[in-house]
């Protein structure tokens, strides 16, 4: 039963998907959106229904089989676990809010259908990444995350913009998935095998072919590799504040909610691979990965200080939280990198819905600058956006005050005091841009020449609902740390009063700072702000130069190569290989033209050649 | 008078005949020296024809001088034929090949 209702979960979306792209009659019709945010409720109830009955199983099923000869066959699977029913629950539960919310969002859009389809064809993909069991799945369902959120982002096809920010997406992704590639078949070599759970028995047993300790961990690095594509570490972030672009739903449910944290949840999902092996406390594999999440989660706070537009402000928030969740896969407390990406996708997905909303209400505008005083104008929004805010900066007892404080726990257990100052610091960035968003949209006075209005009810409800989740999502920390605790490693942590006393201070210095230089709405602080420190805003304006560093080597290397690829085209394939067959076909033609000189001298005299060489022949033939 | 003497002499008038063939412009040249050639083979004949006693090698003749006849008659027609088109016997001239 547990299996029929996860392949029933997994296909659901899918057959929504084909059936909209396939029925036109049916896209154009209100039933079409409507068929889709019913697949996703599918995941909903099942996942529910998996929590409460604590339900756990595995199906497989062979699609291409190799079994002779000892080999293995192509199967694909679906897993029933406690990690996979707590990202179950994600999906669904925040899928589902979103899809309803989209639904007002995208009213009146030409080709709503055609959304729908896309965005269902992203939920069969985002769940094939949760449910599999397997390597081989799991990466094929990753490229097909990767393709709906190219599909999704250039949704806008008139919008040249998009249309790149689309591409960009894809093809970071794809750099970093050879890495994640390279990954995958190492540990094949290594374990024999692509399936999760033989993997984890293969590295706990202690037999791995070849050099294990090394191979391992170098191979760990490679799969982490994969997840900073997906979940836009530094330095391959640069695609996500650019999938603003797609229209905010997909912003919310996949650019914040689930699949940027496929990343953090596929690591999760073989955690035992970064385990240090021999006992080391520590091995170079996570704490690079605890690196790279440090240094992406106080970059991207840093940037979203001076970002004008609200839906990139929270890009650049959600690249900064996942650098969070990856601190603490580093720090080796993956439960709790689990709890906060479970959180982050309430809240997040709460913020982006409220930034929808507030686009919506004001006419399709998204620079801060020209909002204001929308509190009086949007309240249902207002409140609900203070929730999720209050939630994300980590204010007690707010989910993200649970999820936040235990990883820098973590971080303080593993002795990473240097990680648990940025991790800090960035608690009060994250204070500091929050607010600032905050008061520069919903305090002070209207700035901009639309009629801001309040959301619809069919936009409003998926608000109030993700704000109650992210209030009461923060209680339940305790069962959860049981729940997942016993299945990986993490679970025994609390939260330190020290730290998080430390923590709230430096969060409520970032709420001062914010409220002194933008008082109750002015914008003449930040003007003066932006005078006194031209450098540093110009640093923080251009993402770090990242995307012109970026740009110069691509320009540079595939120049060069493309110069180097030209010349050995010219000189040995047009030149050589093609070219010495025809000049000697021109070079023997000309010659044999001689023969048909029309002398007849020549003639004559070829001919009586030919009787003397056929008269000595016969001579020859004649003496026996 | 040996057989030897005849058959040379016929031999070394071929040979003058083709290499006049071979080396002449004059298409009319060319034509006297193919009969030089057969001439030159008619001589062998009778060489031959007196050294075995046989009269079987002068018939031969007969027949030689009879296709040289022919044969000169259907040359000249057709080097006239050439000319009247191209007003020309040199054989380098006529072709109408490109160089």
């Amino acid at each position: 039963m547990t299996v029929f209702l996860a392949w029933l979960t997994l296909l659901a979306p899918l057959v929504a998907a084909v059936v909209l792209t396939l029925l036109p009659g049916l896209r154009r019709s209100p039933l079409g959106p409507r068929l889709a945010i019913l697949s996703v409720l599918v995941c909903a109830g099942t996942s529910f229904l998996f929590l409460v009955s604590g339900a756990e199983d595995e199906g497989k099923w062979t699609w291409m089989d190799f079994a002779t000869g000892g080999g293995r066959g192509i199967e694909l699977g679906v897993l029933v676990d406690p990690l996979s029913k707590m990202m179950l629950l994600v999906v669904g539960w925040v899928g589902s809010a979103i899809f309803l919310f989209a639904l007002g969002y995208m009213k009146g859009d030409p080709s709503i259908g055609r959304f729908f389809a896309k965005f269902a064809l992203f939920v069969f993909s985002m769940l094939g990444i949760v449910l599999s069991n397997n390597f081989l799945m799991i990466f094929v369902f990753w490229e097909l995350v990767g393709a709906s959120s190219y599909l999704l982002i250039g949704y806008y096809t008139d919008r040249p913009s998009a249309v790149e920010a689309g591409k960009k997406a894809f093809l970071t992704n794809r750099v970093a998935d050879f890495g994640f590639l390279l990954g995958i078949l190492m540990i094949w070599r290594l374990t024999g095998s692509f399936h999760f759970g033989e993997i984890e028995a293969a590295v706990r047993s202690g037999k791995l072919a070849g050099d294990s300790t090394g191979t391992l961990a170098l191979a760990s690095f490679l799969i982490f590799v994969g997840a900073m594509g997906k979940s836009a570490q530094m330095p391959f972030h640069v695609w996500l504040p650019d999938a603003m672009e797609g229209p905010t739903p997909v912003s919310a449910l996949m650019h914040a909610a689930t699949m940027v944290a496929a990343g953090v949840y596929m690591v999760i999902r073989v955690f035992f691979c970064f385990e240090p092996l021999g006992g080391a406390d520590w091995g170079w594999a996570p704490g690079f990965v605890a690196m790279t999440g440090g240094v992406t989660a106080i970059l991207a706070a840093t940037i979203a200080l001076v970002q004008r537009d609200i839906k990139k402000v929270l890009a650049y928030s959600t690249l900064s939280q996942l650098g969070y969740m990856v601190m603490a896969l580093g720090a080796g407390a993956y439960s709790i990198a689990m709890f906060h990406l479970t959180t982050h996708a309430f809240f997040k997905g709460l913020l982006f819905l409220c930034a929808g909303s507030v686009i919506h209400g004001c006419h399709h505008e998204q620079d801060m600058f020209a909002m204001g005083g929308l509190r009086k104008k949007m309240p249902v929004t207002f409140w609900t956006f203070t929730v999720g805010m209050l939630a994300l900066t980590g204010i007690c007892p707010f989910a993200g005050f649970w999820s936040k404080d235990l990883i820098l726990d973590a971080l303080h257990v593993k002795h990473l005091h240097g990680l648990q100052i940025a991790a800090t610091l960035t608690a009060g960035l994250t204070a500091l841009y929050m607010s600032r968003a905050w008061i520069l949209t919903f305090l002070g006075e209207y700035r901009g020449h639309a009629h801001p209005h309040e959301s619809p009810k069919v936009m409003t409800l998926p608000l109030v609902f993700l704000a109650v989740m992210s209030f009461a999502i923060g209680f339940f920390f305790l069962s959860f740390q049981r729940y997942l605790g016993d299945w990986a490693p993490g679970g025994e942590l609390h939260v330190n009063m020290s730290i998080a006393i430390v923590s709230t201070a430096v969060v409520a210095l970032g709420y001062a700072a914010s409220w002194r230089v933008y008082g109750s709405g002015g914008l003449g602080r930040a003007a003066a702000m932006r005078a006194r420190f031209p450098a540093v805003h110009d640093l923080l304006w251009n993402k770090y130069y990242f995307d012109e560093f970026y740009l110069w080597v691509v320009r540079s290397v595939q120049q060069a190569v493309a110069r180097v690829c030209r010349g050995f085209e010219e000189n040995v394939i047009v030149k050589g290989l093609v070219g010495v067959p025809v000049r000697f076909t021109v070079w023997v033609a000309d010659r044999s033209r001689r023969l048909q000189a029309g002398r007849l001298n020549f003639y004559a005299y070829v001919f009586v050649g030919g009787v003397t060489v056929f008269l000595l022949f016969l001579l020859a033939l004649g003496v026996r | 008078m040996t057989v030897g003497h005849l058959v040379t002499l016929a031999g070394v008038l071929f040979t003058l005949g083709m290499l006049g063939v071979l080396s002449r412009r004059n298409i009319l040249i060319v034509l006297l020296s193919v009969e030089l050639m057969l001439n030159a083979a008619a001589l062998a004949f009778v060489a031959f024809a007196g050294y075995h006693k046989n009269l079987d090698g002068q018939v031969m003749v007969f027949f030689a001088i009879a296709v040289a006849a022919a044969e000169v008659a259907v040359g000249l027609a057709l080097v006239i034929a050439l000319f009247r088109l191209r007003v020309t016997v040199d054989a380098d001239q006529v072709s109408l090949l490109k160089r």
